[in-house]
């Protein structure tokens, strides 16, 4: 624990760069499994200490994965082809369909972007500070902005990914549906990437902590690992956030533009699950615990600490501590169910391919993880779990 | 090292700010409105019936004249509960009248769309909508000298008044004739149109109204308008072509009794208010039976519940996953009946040929029989 005095008696960079080091000395103490922090820990100082996500410039990310070549083109994976026949089939153009005519105001509580019940008002009361509604409205307003431009990040990292592992994977057939997802994933960059700069009109930086992650699956050189943090993590991630997003958003272009994206999504994740089901179900004990291990740590991290840090700085540094405000949004109504839309979905597609053994669960159930297991997978989803986000 | 110099930089200055404010790149252009949007203004409101109304529209200043043909439908959008709703409602005026265009709606007590044109639309309000799309059209000819038979059932008068007018204005040789079933005499729509019509075109139009209940003195039909009515009432069934349009039931009776007395199918033209274009949906306002023909389990699916949602509620295990449309998870084969489904989704030309339908996003617009579960 940091003395909040001794850090108060510090200039404010320094003690900024006080608090960096030790949350990054936090994430990795928190990774109990050193193989793990060996693999993260490059991408951890990168993205934490270095902030290289934060400098303005663009950031070269060496990748050093092996690009497969099958020139016997069998016809090897037919389920996998035919989700190929369907995205060729239903690619959509965000230019055309959306109508960027629509007048977008963020603070408009008609058609808010987000409800306002994502203010932590309790959470912040408890602290002092009190927003009037005016302040609550633009408070929703840029944590809408701060939220979208991560999913803006998180394609962007998507794309570079999608194309990656359409280098390295096995299946000729998988090949061909990666080559859809590239295109996907860039017509998602560009529809929130248009929708944040023509409608709402603030890009936040990217979180220090999805800096990490992306940094992290960029860099790995083992393909499936790629796929993993990809397709069934991140795209997890994103299909749950997406569909919570789309319950509760008003604002009709936004809403549309997620109904489009959704769909793209679950086929992204129905292709993971498809390729490391079989992929995985070919590897030896060690390896599958190796991939355990990992998603166990990238899991508690992506759980832990997406905590909109950008907003803090923006409003509330120097009225609260950065402990204080990460308390008050792990506790807030919003993310809580951020996080449990988010591991409804993940944990039962780590179930299906095989790498929540019981050595495993007993680490998920120590973080209270266990509670989604059981539950349905990518190709069995109740209704409930998308629609009630 | 640049982020090594930053990170040093950093514990000596403040950082930058954590966001930028962003104007639209040029990248994108100057959005327009989207293509097939446009704003109408309400020009007058008419109560045809107690519970449906004709809607007089015209485009706001500034736009384009709002074309369209005799047989047509207007979608009109809706924005309600932080959804943009869509319905079809075809044309009951006539281009070749010269009127006004209008549409006419009846109220159906779950319809999200209808009661909002209802409730809250006033003269001199906007509606948003598409531009005229359909295909239960005509195409006319001054020179044609042919006998026209149309069938109507309720708010299916519609686009039908506006063909007959269209016909008979355009095709001074041509006969009409139109039978049009209501449940009862209050719910006759365009009664008095249509009797100064025939009164105008007179012999060329033949008007025969029938009424499920008929109250005493009733000078028309008495019964529901089936297919046996129908030919009944025709006599002589020659016709050139045929117009159909109503509820399901009423149609399928129809044109099996008219399939029944040698009337070729491409002479029959039908209009199910059951299409799906492009990011168009009218999801029907009306319960509807679900069958599932392999369990033989049979549900009632809700105006507004897909099949997905109607089967899950009563117990029917069915195979799904996004309930977007977006993974074809919830493939169902359909053998009868009709359904709407939401556009766009995953299915293929060839599996929607083939009968299939994603239960996810389709919505019974009559019975319907899935082969499957």
């Amino acid at each position: 624990m940091l003395p909040d005095r001794a850090l108060a008696s510090m200039p404010s960079p320094a003690a900024r760069r006080v608090r960096d080091v030790f949350d990054a000395m936090k994430v990795a103490t928190r990774v109990e499994n050193k193989k793990v922090l060996v693999d993260l820990a490059p991408s951890v100082a990168r993205g934490l200490l270095l902030k290289e996500g934060k400098q303005g410039e663009p950031v070269p990310m060496r990748a050093s994965h092996e690009a497969y070549f099958d020139f016997r083109y069998q016809g090897d994976y037919p389920e996998m082809y035919e989700l190929y026949r369907r995205a060729v089939q239903n690619q959509w153009d965000g230019d055309r369909q959306l109508d960027w005519s629509t007048d977008v105001d963020p603070q408009n509580p008609e058609k808010p972007v987000f409800p306002i019940e994502l203010v932590p008002m309790e959470g912040l009361a408890a602290h002092g500070i009190h927003l009037d509604h005016a302040e609550q409205m633009r408070f929703v307003s840029d944590f809408s902005c701060w939220l979208l431009s991560q999913f803006m990040h998180g394609e962007q990292g998507a794309l570079f990914a999608s194309a990656q592992v359409t280098e390295c994977v096995r299946w000729t057939d998988g090949k061909f549906y990666g080559a859809t997802q590239v295109m996907d994933e860039a017509r998602h960059l560009e529809v929130f990437l248009r929708y944040l700069e023509s409608k709402l009109g603030k890009l936040y930086q990217v979180n220090d902590n999805l800096f990490t992650i992306l940094d992290a699956l960029m860099r790995d050189s083992r393909w499936d690992m790629k796929f993993l943090g990809m397709q069934i993590m991140v795209e997890g991630l994103a299909l749950g956030a997406f569909s919570m997003m789309y319950q509760s958003t008003r604002e009709p272009l936004l809403k549309e533009m997620l109904r489009y994206v959704i769909q793209d999504e679950a086929r992204h994740v129905h292709y993971g699950v498809l390729a490391l089901k079989r992929h995985f179900a070919e590897l030896s004990p060690r390896e599958l615990r190796e991939r355990e291990d990992w998603t166990f740590e990238v899991a508690c991290l992506m759980r832990d600490r997406f905590l909109a840090h950008e907003i803090y700085d923006e409003w509330f540094a120097g009225h609260m501590t950065r402990p204080q405000w990460d308390q008050v949004m792990s506790n807030s109504p919003f993310l809580t169910q951020f996080r449990q839309t988010m591991f409804k979905r993940l944990v039962p597609n780590l179930e299906y391919i095989g790498i929540f053994s019981p050595r495993i669960r007993a680490h998920y159930d120590k973080v209270g993880l266990t509670q989604y297991a059981g539950g349905r997978n990518a190709s069995e989803l109740t209704a409930e779990d998308l629609l009630a986000a | 090292m640049p982020s090594a110099t930053a990170f040093i930089r950093g514990w000596f200055s403040e950082p930058a700010p954590t966001f930028e404010i962003r104007k639209p790149s040029a990248r994108w252009g100057t959005p327009q409105p989207h293509q097939s949007r446009r704003q109408l203004r309400v020009v007058e409101v008419v109560q045809e019936t107690p519970n449906t109304r004709t809607f007089v529209l015209e485009p706001v200043a500034g736009t384009a004249p709002l074309t369209y043909r005799a047989g047509q439908h207007l979608t009109v959008l809706v924005d309600a509960g932080g959804t943009t709703h869509r319905r079809c409602y075809s044309f009951s005026s006539s281009p070749a009248a010269g009127q006004r265009p209008a549409i006419t709606v009846k109220r159906m007590p779950d319809g999200v769309v209808s009661r909002h044109l209802h409730d809250h639309v006033r003269t001199g309000d906007t509606l948003v909508a598409t531009d005229a799309t359909g295909h239960f059209t005509i195409a006319t000819d001054p020179a044609a000298a042919r006998k026209v038979v149309m069938v109507a059932g309720g708010v299916g008068i519609t686009p039908l008044i506006s063909l007959a007018e269209t016909v008979l204005r355009e095709e001074p040789q041509s006969q009409v004739v139109l039978l049009c079933g209501n449940r009862s005499e209050a719910e006759i729509i365009f009664r008095q149109r249509l009797a100064r019509l025939e009164a105008e075109f007179a012999p060329r139009l033949v008007v025969r109204h029938a009424v499920d209940v008929a109250s005493p003195g009733w000078p028309g039909l008495a019964g529901p308008l089936d297919g046996t009515r129908v030919l009944e009432t025709l006599g002589d069934t020659r016709a050139d072509a045929c117009y159909v349009c109503g509820p399901e039931p009423m149609m399928e009776s129809v044109c099996a009794a008219l399939a029944g007395a040698g009337i070729g199918r491409e002479c029959v033209h039908t209009e199910r208010f059951a299409y799906a274009t492009a990011n168009t949906t009218r999801i029907p306002d009306h319960t509807a039976e679900v069958t599932f023909a392999a369990s033989g389990k049979r549900v009632t699916a809700r105006a507004g519940q897909t099949i997905l949602q109607a089967g899950l509620e009563a117990g029917i295990d069915l195979p799904y996953s996004c309930t977007m449309g977006g993974c074809g998870a919830c493939k169902v084969k359909k053998v009868a009946g009709t359904v709407v489904t939401s556009e766009p989704n995953c299915l293929s030309d060839r599996e929607r040929e083939e009968g299939y339908v994603l239960a996810c996003c389709s919505y019974a617009d009559s019975d319907v029989t899935i082969d499957h579960h």
